[in-house]
């Protein structure tokens, strides 16, 4: 594995928007633009490699499948950062997971130097489960990268024809009427942009279709309560019996129309797409019931909630149990009895962690000496993030950043296989 | 040298064979502005016949024809008839020789396609004023249908028949490629809205 440094294609910016990739550029706090799609390299991965990553992936997920199968038995929804109160909800869902709860998608975050490096394998950094994006990134703009430049070439990418197949067989699952409603928040380029493609993919996979900001979702209820059901509407007034959200589950359930949400999943009469047992997947609070019940796998890194449980000089990094995009992520070592030793290596300030943090232990990750966009010397890691679509590995994004942490500002770079 | 019409693939593709987009909502900000505008109906024709319903013999014929041979050349390909059947389809037939594969002493390509079943044509705007004959017709898009009733035009499914759905023979059977609003519903309801994306305001949902 091998970081190639490139010429970006002429008028890139024109070709991204023209597929529909408008938030390529984002801007910082101070106003300096800030390339987020990043052509000025991409990463090239050996088949051997390739294989090695979709056998982590195809493994880890099953394992993370096990995982809930535990939480859910021992009720540990409170060790992983959730109340006692979404268990109804995340068992009803869970009893169904093979029925019509079934998951489309989600991206495991690897640190994996490369068979270069020596025999090692992916190490599993984290799992979105629930909301993971850079989707169309990986599905869609990577792929008419190598359309242009390799064509030719290959990647590990069937994302799209993965996901259509997956929101077909859902269609052909269920009853009818194959309607889907998508919300995410709005405005937000990002977020609205993964939802539009997954609206895309729905509508090719034979769902009619409709997007709504989430705050304009309505909860129905006849004047005389005796005179019939409640319901999720439109704008509209019609019914939504189907609902993708971009919106992280412990979100939904915190907001004032939660309980009906819970209540109209378990009664089966609103589909929710990730259902609600990734719930216990979007915590990072998985890692270390990973750890236990895959003690020294080759492909997880030693995860406890308690970091007296590190050997003395263990490098450890802090992460909020129900945290995003790399905010409020520390890296550290750790003392004799778990306390840390002198500063942290690394941090990044954020929001969360109210809810507590676990800890996990460093790994090497892919790494290339090279230059920051404007010139200064610097060392450049990649995160790979895998995506599991249905049940299988189907093909890889890979996020940059000088720092050791992977954040909202990381940048993403194509890869091809080579 | 190898033959070129049919990919000789030895190694393990890993790519997506085809990656396309409707770009359905393409302004951010989209979704703050959701109506009527998004509806599509289209019409489904089974016959050149069926067409001159609403349009003129000479311009059936002609775009039948085109269709037929977009058909021919778009749709999925398969080795023999079962695995076409197997694929989903009721009705497989023969791909016909197209130029780029003409080594086949029966004359056809030795490979199977789902055989066509009608030509989908947007609705024209306005209606009713005009007549027979003098509505220009759009390019009509050739449409397979599977088991399941999922309608595919290429490699891309583009609508389903609701249940029940049969095409008619004689005339234009309208479908609905997207969603359209039932109306208003019966009885009186109120509805309470800004009950979902409080938490979290401001963040990036995404992770």
């Amino acid at each position: 594995m091998h970081r190639d440094v490139l010429a970006p294609r002429e008028h890139w910016q024109a070709k991204v928007e023209k597929i529909g990739f408008d938030w390529h550029t984002s801007l910082t706090d101070k106003g300096e633009k800030l390339e987020y799609w990043d052509e000025n390299a991409c990463w090239v991965l050996s088949p051997d490699e390739v294989d090695l990553i979709e056998a982590a992936t195809n493994d880890v997920h099953q394992m993370c499948l096990q995982a809930v199968d535990y939480v859910v038995t021992k009720g540990l929804y409170e060790a992983i950062g959730y109340p006692d109160s979404v268990a109804d909800l995340v068992e009803n869902s869970w009893r169904r997971h093979q029925a019509d709860e079934k998951p489309i998608y989600g991206r495991f975050d690897f640190a994996f130097p490369g068979l270069n490096d020596g025999e090692v394998t992916p190490k599993l950094l984290e799992y979105n489960a629930d909301t993971p994006t850079g989707l169309f990134e990986a599905s869609v703009v990577q792929w008419h990268w190598l359309q242009d430049c390799h064509p030719d070439g290959d990647q590990f990418n069937s994302i799209h024809e993965a996901l259509v197949a997956a929101w077909s067989d859902l269609a052909k699952a269920s009853a009818g009427p194959y309607v889907l409603h998508l919300t995410s928040f709005a405005p937000h380029p990002e977020d609205e942009g993964t939802v539009r493609y997954m609206q895309d993919v729905a509508i090719e996979a034979g769902f009619a279709t409709k997007m709504i900001a989430a705050a304009d979702i309505g909860w129905s209820s006849p004047e005389d309560d005796a005179a019939g059901e409640s319901y999720f509407v439109d704008l509209a007034g019609e019914k939504i019996s189907s609902l993708y959200k971009l919106l992280p589950w412990d979100w939904v359930l915190s907001d004032p129309f939660g309980d009906q949400m819970a209540k109209a999943v378990m009664g089966g009469s609103l589909r929710v797409i990730e259902p609600a047992w990734k719930l216990v997947l979007s915590s990072k609070g998985i890692l270390p019931v990973l750890w236990k019940l895959f003690p020294d796998h080759p492909y997880l890194l030693e995860s406890h909630f308690e970091t007296a449980q590190f050997k003395s000089g263990s490098d450890v990094f802090a992460k909020p149990k129900l945290g995003r995009e790399g905010a409020n992520i520390s890296l550290a070592t750790l003392g004799a009895k778990g306390q840390v030793v002198g500063a942290p290596h690394a941090s990044v300030d954020g929001p969360y962690g109210r809810e507590g943090y676990i800890y996990q232990a460093a790994a090497p990750m892919a790494r290339a000496e090279g230059r920051t966009l404007s010139g200064q010397s610097c060392t450049h890691h990649a995160v790979i993030g895998s995506w599991v679509i249905g049940d299988q590995s189907c093909g890889i994004g890979l996020r940059e950043d000088t720092s050791l942490i992977t954040q909202n500002t990381s940048r993403f770079v194509p890869h091809r296989m080579g | 040298m190898s033959n070129s019409a049919i990919p000789q693939s030895t190694t393990k593709r890993r790519r997506s064979r085809y990656v396309t987009t409707l770009l359905v909502g393409v302004a951010a900000g989209a979704l703050a502005s959701c109506d009527n505008a998004q509806d599509t109906d289209v019409n489904i024709y089974q016959s050149s016949e069926a067409c001159r319903q609403d349009y003129t013999p000479e311009a059936c014929d002609q775009g039948f024809a085109e269709a037929k041979t977009q058909h021919a050349q778009s749709a999925p390909k398969f080795a023999t008839r079962e695995e076409c059947l197997a694929a989903g389809f009721d009705n497989c037939e023969a791909a016909p020789t197209t130029a780029a594969s003409t080594q086949s002493a029966s004359g056809g390509s030795g490979m199977f396609m789902p055989m066509v079943m009608g030509y989908m044509m947007g609705r024209t705007l306005g209606g009713g004023m005009s007549s027979v004959g003098q509505q220009p017709m759009q390019q009509p898009r050739p449409v397979y249908a599977d088991r399941s009733g999922f309608l595919y035009s290429g490699d891309r499914a583009v609508s389903r028949l609701a249940p029940g759905q049969a095409l008619n023979p004689n005339a234009a059977t309208t479908v609905r490629t997207r969603m359209s609003p039932t109306g208003a519903l019966a009885g009186t309801r109120t509805v309470a809205r800004s009950g979902f994306g409080s938490t979290g305001r401001g963040m990036s949902a995404g992770s």
